[in-house]
């Protein structure tokens, strides 16, 4: 399985990572933004898991690098969501640059 | 034998071996769904002292679920009007196509599996969670407010369930010491799960129940408050497709009851010389007769005792199992 | 190219197509399920890398799980007249973040371009029992501070999103 170069997946990973970071700048949809920074934080993952099998030394500390990833993320969705409702109930939008009303 | 497939130079003929060991499976399956709406039929029937179908195909009934199929076939297939076109087309798919790849790592016999995987247990968890998606979003898709319901029932109870699902099974790894299926069967030469880990064995089944949304857990579909629950739009061949997944989840469920719990094609006792898939399908309807059973026995409960049984009862309970799990490892089989 | 290769064509066009159709789709429902997509192929990916145990976790953390919070959240949220601001965003603001955003993949695709490392076995054997006890020896400290996270993050989720006692009362 040794053909596919490792800058291919690093490559994809790029992509992803750009596309998430577009997503997350241009989106106004909180769900949206919340989204795009999981798709980013994917696009790490994709490194951490090709690095862990390609390198200078190669071992499973990135395997375990991304399951932690993906706890954080999944925690970080559920208290963004919760948020997300709990703010929906006190002022009835869902757009992330309407939620400022810590600014005035 | 993947890894020469995957370095070799790429070939038609892997392709069509493939696509033709797919393609078998799916009509072993298609046909097990045939009849398990039939047996499921007559089974209720016998159980309330009435004859069942027995018009088409003799006494029996044996063409009765052909003609269905066909009806279903010719329906016309009516998309509303204020529905969200395109997911309302691609949610029996993403209900569906689920329900098939969990077929591909339960062992059905020595030496019939088709993908040998080391984290088989959690590969059925996690791919079997994707259907939810495609009932959540055929019931938003339908704009209807009963679909609506039953879209968000159905997560709400596939989720609560997963959790002491997964965690009954806990028990079955730690014993074993490997997630991969086709070890859990070699690990129960002797003693059956079902004896050592009997607990996990009653929480796995009920919510498997639960998992399965059949009676009596049937609250997405419950046709008397619900009307049809997240299938109430569809027609013809799309609702079709769903009473499709529906019943390749069965199989495949009770297939992965018979492998962690009953010992899979292991056979009993002195009875060595009957061949293991013989053993693998008399278990395997074992469980599904069970499944029917249940389901025409029970009462369906209401959303919040579903709700609390998963939480409270099931939750802690297999919790506990875990722990004493451990516990009888660490002492006895070190 | 090789089988390898082939494959992984297929899963890079699918992971970077359900990218595109998150940016490019109207409806954040429709949105959320080409996320899946991605998500999938992610972990289709990640059984091309040898990691089967990552690949399941993130079946079931991703696509399972954080696909159908957000579901919720779109349908606790959300009545009509779904993306009515959506377009307010300027055409402007989009083209320089568009051409921030590409001049930061160019950049990092010729940092990453000249990357040759060779594809090593690792380990053989079973990588899930390897991971089990990594994860149980050198990481046991971070491993129950995760679980820690997880245990605040679910209790602080629930109080956030519960109704206050007046609210409920009305």
């Amino acid at each position: 399985m040794s053909s596919i170069p490792a800058s291919s997946f690093l490559l994809l990973a790029i992509i992803l990572f750009c596309i998430g970071l577009y997503g997350a700048l241009t989106k106004r949809n909180t769900v949206v933004v919340l989204i795009s920074i999981e798709l980013m934080l994917n696009a790490a993952n994709i490194n951490l898991v090709t690095f862990s099998k390609y390198g200078l030394t190669p071992n499973l500390t990135g395997h375990i690098f991304s399951l932690f990833v993906m706890a954080v993320a999944a925690a970080e969705a559920a208290v963004a969501l919760a948020i997300l409702i709990a703010l929906y109930r006190n002022k009835p939008t869902i757009l992330i640059d309407e939620m400022d009303d810590l600014k005035h | 034998m993947m890894n020469e497939i995957m370095t070799s130079q790429p070939s038609w003929l892997n392709v069509l071996k493939f696509t033709g060991l797919g393609v078998a499976l799916i009509l072993v399956v298609i046909l097990f769904v045939t009849y398990a709406i039939l047996a499921e039929r007559k089974v209720m029937a016998f159980m309330q002292m009435r004859p069942g179908p027995n018009r088409i195909g003799g006494k029996l009934g044996i063409l009765q679920t052909l003609a269905d199929v066909l009806k279903l076939l010719l329906k016309e297939n009516i998309t509303p009007k204020s529905a969200d076109k395109l997911l309302f087309l691609v949610a029996p798919v993403i209900a569906f196509a689920p329900a098939f790849m969990v077929m591909a790592v339960i062992p059905f016999s020595e030496n019939v599996t088709f993908a040998n995987l080391n984290v088989g247990v959690l590969y059925y968890v996690g791919i079997s969670g994707l259907s939810i998606i495609g009932i959540v979003a055929a019931g938003w898709a339908s704009n209807n407010k009963y679909s609506l319901l039953g879209g968000m029932r159905a997560a709400a109870q596939m989720i609560s369930y997963e959790i002491p699902l997964v965690l009954s099974l806990l028990g079955v790894i730690l014993l074993t010491g490997s997630m991969n299926l086709n070890d859990i069967i070699k690990a129960q030469d002797n003693v059956w799960y079902i004896f050592t880990q009997p607990i996990a064995f009653v929480i796995f089944f009920i919510a498997a129940i639960a998992e399965l949304n059949r009676g009596p857990f049937d609250l997405v579909e419950a046709e008397s408050e619900l009307v049809g629950g997240f299938s109430t739009e569809y027609t013809g061949f799309r609702w079709a497709i769903f009473m499709l997944a529906e019943y390749f989840y069965l199989f495949a469920m009770s297939s992965l009851i018979t492998v962690l719990f009953l010992g899979g094609w292991q056979p009993v006792m002195f009875l060595g010389f009957i061949p293991g898939s013989v053993w693998f399908a008399l278990k395997f309807l074992f469980v599904v007769f069970l499944f029917l059973w249940i389901r025409f026995t029970f009462p369906r409960i209401r959303a919040d005792q579903l709700m609390e049984l998963g939480w409270k009862v099931l939750l802690p309970l297999a919790l506990a199992n875990v722990f004493i799990t451990a516990i009888i490892k660490e002492i006895f089989f070190r | 190219m090789s089988s390898s290769g082939i494959v992984f064509s297929i899963i890079a066009i699918c992971a970077i197509l359900g990218g595109l159709m998150m940016i490019t789709l109207k409806k954040v429902m429709h949105m959320t399920v080409a996320m899946i997509l991605t998500y999938f192929s992610i972990a289709a990916l990640y059984v091309l890398l040898t990691a089967e145990f990552v690949a399941v976790a993130q079946v079931l953390v991703y696509s399972g799980g954080i696909t159908i919070l957000m579901v919720f959240g779109i349908m606790l949220t959300y009545h009509k007249a779904e993306n009515r601001d959506e377009e307010k965003v300027s055409s402007f603001r989009k083209l320089i973040t568009f051409l921030s955003v590409a001049t930061l993949g160019i950049v990092s695709y010729f940092l990453v371009a000249p990357v040759d490392f060779v594809a090593e076995e690792i380990f053989v054997g079973d990588h899930t029992k390897a991971i089990g006890e990594i994860l149980y020896t050198n990481y046991i400290i971070p491993f129950e501070l995760v679980s820690i996270l997880l245990l605040v993050a679910l209790i602080g989720a629930v109080l956030l999103a519960k109704k206050d006692k007046e609210e409920a009362n009305e």
